[in-house]
């Protein structure tokens, strides 16, 4: 039987009469519409409403807790409150070297393990399976595990550092470490993964300009910073994109590690929001940096988004 | 001589490299045993400051936990959310993904933006009217508002990673079967659901894990008799004593389906996870 048209074309073409009796054309194209529908609709509801109404919310004066106090349109004044607010400033400053430092700490030591199991040697499958363990804990249990390692009495971090001679320490307790040890839980949650996607990367690659640069006499350096590094440059741009997407808004990690202490030195944009909406029950406030957020990730992942789309536009056959 | 000496580099490199290794090893599973171990352990070997490393196993702690009225619910919560938002992810991203795959349908380009874009908008910006429409219309501290939540948050990935498998699933296949008289959706649910199996394995374990896992929709949309397991441990804490005993016992519960499923599903995950972040 020769092959038949794609499906999209299927009302332009000819077709024989018998096929076409067959294929029922008009009445049946329904059914793509029929099939994304609930998706779509649940995406639409559950996804797409409240986004557009929490950027309404972000300009009423709204106090949840106090029903009997009038909703008022107060326009740009919770944006004016929340960006001259020192709070927020902190936030978004401590929100940023979280994302820069705990995504390129993740991503180089993500590469440094693809680049050792790119190697054959003994035990490479069981090292690989328990070194992707953490991969799909829930945050939460990664929080609570490393609060339990960071804990100042009873720790194991405590118990290393004393080791190596140096003072014990409260780690969440104390300024200068909090955040830095919840960049330390995230990279172990996410290293792992970042680890995953490049390794499955490099196997990938095609090997042909390896061997040429292995047959010209490069030295496995050479070839790994000007062979190897250059063709996995779309991989890293999609990690990197990902994990500063992820980074960006980092909520169980501080929830359950800090909450946002000690004074505001862990202090998120993310928990920042939640505690506005949901412990200062200032809806409108919340709202400001929630849509914050939301631009701020956008704008970070646009250029993944669009990547995805043309792969997800390859799929059709 | 240089024969020697290559010989020698090479053992310390080997040496190097497994010293390398064991310290990766070590950074990613030793926090896990810990937390088990801990679990395991009683009173007196939990608060020392030199972690014991041999002691009598018991299991004190999980039966304390499990006597908590609060935990075995959760438990249940947790289970019956995770298992509903599997299947109606399982069923509704299959046959959206396999909507996009087999046609080119009129606005296609803005559809397949606004499933993969809803992936990316982080659920925060959501909450605040979220948890105003659920309050409104009741449903706060109700298992099906999270159930439908965690659904609509968990599709556009699961629908972007069966487009992938769908693809691999000839045509011919198709249209053999609309020449025999099926309807198109008799043969999404009798050929393309069997035939695209191992995607909805992948699809179906990344969807438990997530919704399993989820936190912010959770705190917030849950009161009293609907929280989750991540919700009733979060709770667990900020006193000013810590029970590390049972909130060891309570990670390790949370823990265990993650850590099961990525030892046996290692497999299915693989190209689940990378799904659109590798090209190849």
């Amino acid at each position: 039987m020769s092959k038949l048209p794609p499906m999209d074309q299927a009302e332009t073409l000819p077709y024989s009469n018998r096929f076409k009796r067959q294929i029922k054309s008009h009445h049946e194209h329904r059914a793509p519409y029929w099939m994304l529908a609930p998706v779509l609709g649940g995406i639409a509801i559950l996804v797409y409403f409240p986004l557009v109404n929490t950027f309404f919310l972000s300009f009423l004066r709204y106090f949840w807790n106090k029903p009997q106090q009038p909703i008022r349109w107060v326009g740009l004044k919770n944006y004016i409150d929340v960006f001259s607010d020192s709070l927020f400033q902190q936030a978004l400053t401590n929100t940023i070297v979280f994302m820069i430092c705990s995504t390129l700490l993740s991503i180089v030591i993500g590469l440094a393990m693809a680049m050792m199991f790119s190697r054959d040697f003994p035990g490479k499958n069981v090292f690989i399976a328990l070194v992707l363990l953490p991969m799909m804990i829930a945050p939460v249990a990664a929080a609570l595990t490393w609060n339990f390692l960071f804990d100042g009495k009873w720790g194991g971090v405590n118990y290393f550092v004393h080791l190596l001679g140096f003072s014990k320490q409260a780690w969440l307790a104390d300024p200068r470490f909090a955040l830095p040890a919840v960049m330390v839980a995230d990279i172990w949650l996410n290293a792992p993964f970042v680890f995953l996607v490049l390794y499955t990367s490099l196997q990938a690659l095609p090997q042909e300009p390896i061997e040429a640069a292995r047959i010209d006499g490069g030295t496995g350096w050479q070839i790994f910073t000007r062979v190897i590094l250059p063709l996995l440059i779309p991989n890293f741009l999609l990690i990197f994109i990902i994990r500063l997407m992820d980074t960006f808004r980092v909520f169980d990690l501080i929830y359950i590690m800090t909450n946002g202490g000690p004074g505001g030195r862990s202090e998120t944009v993310g928990f920042l929001s939640y505690e506005r909406t949901f412990r200062h029950f200032n809806m409108g406030q919340g709202s400001v940096i929630a849509i914050f957020i939301l631009f701020s990730v956008l704008i970070i992942s646009w250029y993944f988004i669009r990547t995805l789309q043309q792969q997800l536009q390859e799929q059709i056959k | 001589m240089s024969k020697k000496n290559r010989a020698q580099k090479k053992i310390v490199f080997w040496i190097a490299f497994y010293a390398a290794l064991i310290c990766i090893v070590f950074f990613f599973v030793f926090p896990i045993f810990w937390i088990m171990s801990t679990s395991l352990k009683q009173r007196v070997n939990v608060y020392t400051e030199k972690p014991v490393l041999c002691f009598p196993v018991t299991w004190e702690n999980y039966q304390r936990v499990f006597e908590l009225q609060n935990f075995g619910r959760s438990l249940l919560n947790s289970l019956i959310v995770a298992v509903s938002v599997t299947l109606i992810i399982m069923y509704f991203g299959a046959l959206a993904a396999y909507a996009l795959t087999r046609w080119r349908i009129r606005g296609y380009s803005w559809v397949s933006l606004s499933i993969i874009s809803a992936r990316m908008f982080p659920p925060i910006a959501l909450l605040p009217s979220f948890f105003l429409f659920a309050s409104r219309l009741g449903l706060v501290d109700t298992r099906s508002v999270l159930v439908f939540t965690h659904a609509a948050y968990g599709l556009p990935f699961a629908v972007f990673m069966l487009a992938g498998f769908f693809r691999q699933i000839p045509r011919d296949l198709d249209d053999a079967a609309l020449i025999d008289g099926c309807g198109y959706f008799q043969l999404f649910n009798k050929i393309m659901i069997p035939s695209i199996a191992p995607g909805l394995a992948a699809a179906a374990i990344l969807s438990f894990i997530y919704s399993w896992n989820e936190f912010l929709f959770a705190l917030v949309l849950t009161r009293a008799s609907t929280k989750t397991l991540p919700v009733v441990i979060s709770e667990f804490i900020g006193f000013v004593q810590v029970d590390w005993q049972g909130l060891t016992a309570m990670t390790t519960i949370l823990m265990i389906p993650s850590i099961l499923i990525s030892f046996v599903a290692q497999k299915y995950l693989v190209r689940g996870l990378t799904a659109g972040a590798v090209k190849g």
